[in-house]
């Protein structure tokens, strides 16, 4: 039972993990300067967080405060908070801009 | 001093809320917010409107004690966001305070520390500080602690005494949940105490000017087609609603048992489509004066048409306040009713205010910020009212007819006046029973309040 608890925790917390990573990276990709960390960070960081923090408050809501709720999305919003960290701060990846294959073409 | 602040706030707030349903902890909160924001914003509070909505915030949090409402919740955690958004730069509007002060709440912390790690990387590395070394701190905590575990376990098995003092330490006291809280406390009080803001929607609203101005497609042959378009069209309005409020007056000097009937499926249906009208009114008369038409000089005819279908859409919302009063009178006061009431005023609100637009050349921007900060003093003072008891207290002593059932489902704050009902009227045993249930629950659960969930009806309770 321990070890099944243990799978599903993991499991869970690794697609939680997979879903924030690729939402954060989608606010990089879509951003019209995605190498200027700065600017990432005014212009999607703030909404990127109000929009999530609103989802976790009304989804807790919705559950009535249960325990779990409060503890999973709480986990959840820092887990979020800590990857823009990364990004911000730590990763030196760069993104490329798509260049169209024939620039001379009418 | 400010981290000592801060750790004590974190303290209180674990205390105030831990385990706790909504009361006195609220207010209490909300006097050690506008503390913590006073020690690190003393400036501000110089300022007129800080203090208004110091003050606002404060009362909303009063008003929980007195009556424990959803709608004085919602009030208070908008006067929140509102006074904090507001300390956050003081010359945006309400609604970029709003914005700030979410932002702030949920992220001030961490925008500081990046905006701060920002301005160092670009302050040309004067003085690199050294990088903290999270590996050397894990070994200093962990390694110890693991040895100094070993060797307790060692010793315990050599020395009865030494065994017996270990397991006399007990640390149940300590409650994790509350530390928890406490923590969340911290970074709350934490994030909020210098206020930031959403720097591009602040900046575009602080940009923004509240009158219109005259763009280069100012074009007089297509100005006059508008002109003659919105003359034509307000023109037709006008008399259609001069022979809607004609019929109306008729309808409503009718025959008072007709009226009676008919209220009901009037109020249901006419009300709506009401209220839809009015917001299509002022629609269109944003779209009619939305740019260069404002500065033709042959207007004149327009805009005084445009006055007289304001007034005009005041006199019907005059007549859907009346017939709305009508209908709480034979029915009752219920939440709907009122809801309809605070639609008038907010609706009045907005068609005074553009008719103000119009005659000073303002922008839809001037629109929407005189009429959102009218809806937060709205919601501010509307949540000062304990609506459940004067719902209850009209039903019993002026309407013709009310729904009981509605009554009993409201919240406690009609228990006491229900429970006096029981000595002035004359009801059915079921509904005695059920306002004797209700009041007796009621009791119970404001005489195991903790001293945090006390409210106003507490102290009610300890006089009688």
């Amino acid at each position: 039972m321990g070890e099944l608890i243990a799978i599903a925790v993991l499991f869970g917390g690794g697609i939680t993990f997979i879903v924030l990573r690729l939402s954060i990276a989608l606010m990089f990709w879509f951003s019209d300067k995605p190498n200027d960390k700065k600017h990432v960070f005014r212009n999607q960081f703030p909404y990127y967080m109000m929009v999530l923090s609103i989802l976790i408050i009304t989804i807790i809501i919705a559950l009535d405060f249960a325990y779990f709720a409060m503890y999973y999305f709480t986990s959840v919003y820092f887990i979020a908070l800590f990857i823009w960290n990364f990004k911000l701060k730590h990763c030196k990846r760069k993104y490329h801009s798509v260049e169209p294959s024939h620039p001379n073409l009418p | 001093m400010k981290k000592l602040a801060l750790f004590i706030a974190a303290l209180l707030f674990s205390t105030f809320f831990y385990d706790q349903s909504i009361g006195l902890n609220l207010f209490l909160f909300s006097i050690l917010t506008v503390v913590i924001l006073f020690i690190n914003n003393q400036t501000y509070f110089k300022n007129r409107k800080t203090q208004i909505y110091s003050a606002a915030y404060l009362i909303t949090g009063l008003t929980i004690f007195f009556h424990s409402s959803t709608l004085s919740i919602i009030a208070n955690v908008v006067s929140f966001f509102t006074l904090i958004g507001h300390l956050s730069e003081t010359k945006s509007s309400i609604y970029i305070n709003w914005l700030n002060g979410l932002y702030t709440t949920i992220a001030g912390f961490f925008h500081r520390n990046f905006a701060i790690s920002e301005t160092k990387s670009n302050e040309d590395d004067i003085e690199k500080k050294e990088p903290i070394d999270y590996l050397h701190w894990a070994k200093i905590i962990l390694i110890p602690a693991v040895i100094l575990i070993t060797f307790i376990a060692l010793y315990k098995e050599g020395n009865p005494v030494f065994s017996n003092i270990i397991e006399k330490i007990d640390f149940s006291f300590v409650n994790i949940q509350w530390l928890l809280v406490a923590g969340l406390g911290y970074y709350l009080f934490n994030n909020i105490y210098a206020p930031i803001e959403v720097e591009p929607a602040t900046e575009l609203d602080l940009k923004t000017e509240n009158s219109l101005q005259k763009t280069s497609a100012f074009s007089l042959p297509k100005l006059k087609q508008e002109n003659q378009l919105g003359v034509i069209l307000i023109s037709l309005l006008n008399a259609l609603i001069v022979l809607y409020l004609i019929t109306d007056i008729a309808f409503l000097t009718s025959d008072m048992e007709i009226r009676a009937s008919l209220f009901s499926a009037q109020v249901h249906s006419g009300i709506n489509a009401l209220i839809a009208s009015i917001v299509i009114a002022i629609m269109i008369l944003l779209y009619v004066f939305r740019g260069n038409l404002n500065f033709y000089e042959q207007n004149k005819t327009l805009k005084r048409l445009a006055y007289t279908w304001i007034i005009l859409n005041i006199l019907l919302v005059i007549s859907i306040a009346f017939k709305n009063s009508q209908y709480i009178y034979y029915f009752g006061l219920t939440y709907k009713r009122i809801g309809v009431l605070v639609y008038l005023i907010l609706a009045t609100i907005g068609l005074v205010t553009t008719l103000l637009k119009i005659s000073s050349i303002k922008n839809n921007w001037y629109l929407f910020r005189v009429n959102t900060q009218a809806a937060f003093i709205i919601l501010v003072m509307s949540s000062a009212i304990n609506w459940d008891y004067h719902i209850t207290n009209y039903n019993f002593k002026y309407a013709k007819s009310m729904d009981f059932k509605y009554l009993l489902n409201l919240s406690n704050n009609n228990t006491f006046i229900l429970n006096e009902q029981l000595n002035t009227k004359a009801l059915d045993e079921d509904d005695v029973a059920q306002i004797k249930s209700k009041y007796h629950k009621y009791i119970y659960q404001l005489r195991t309040n903790n001293w945090q969930e006390l409210l106003y009806d507490n102290f009610k309770l300890n006089k009688k």
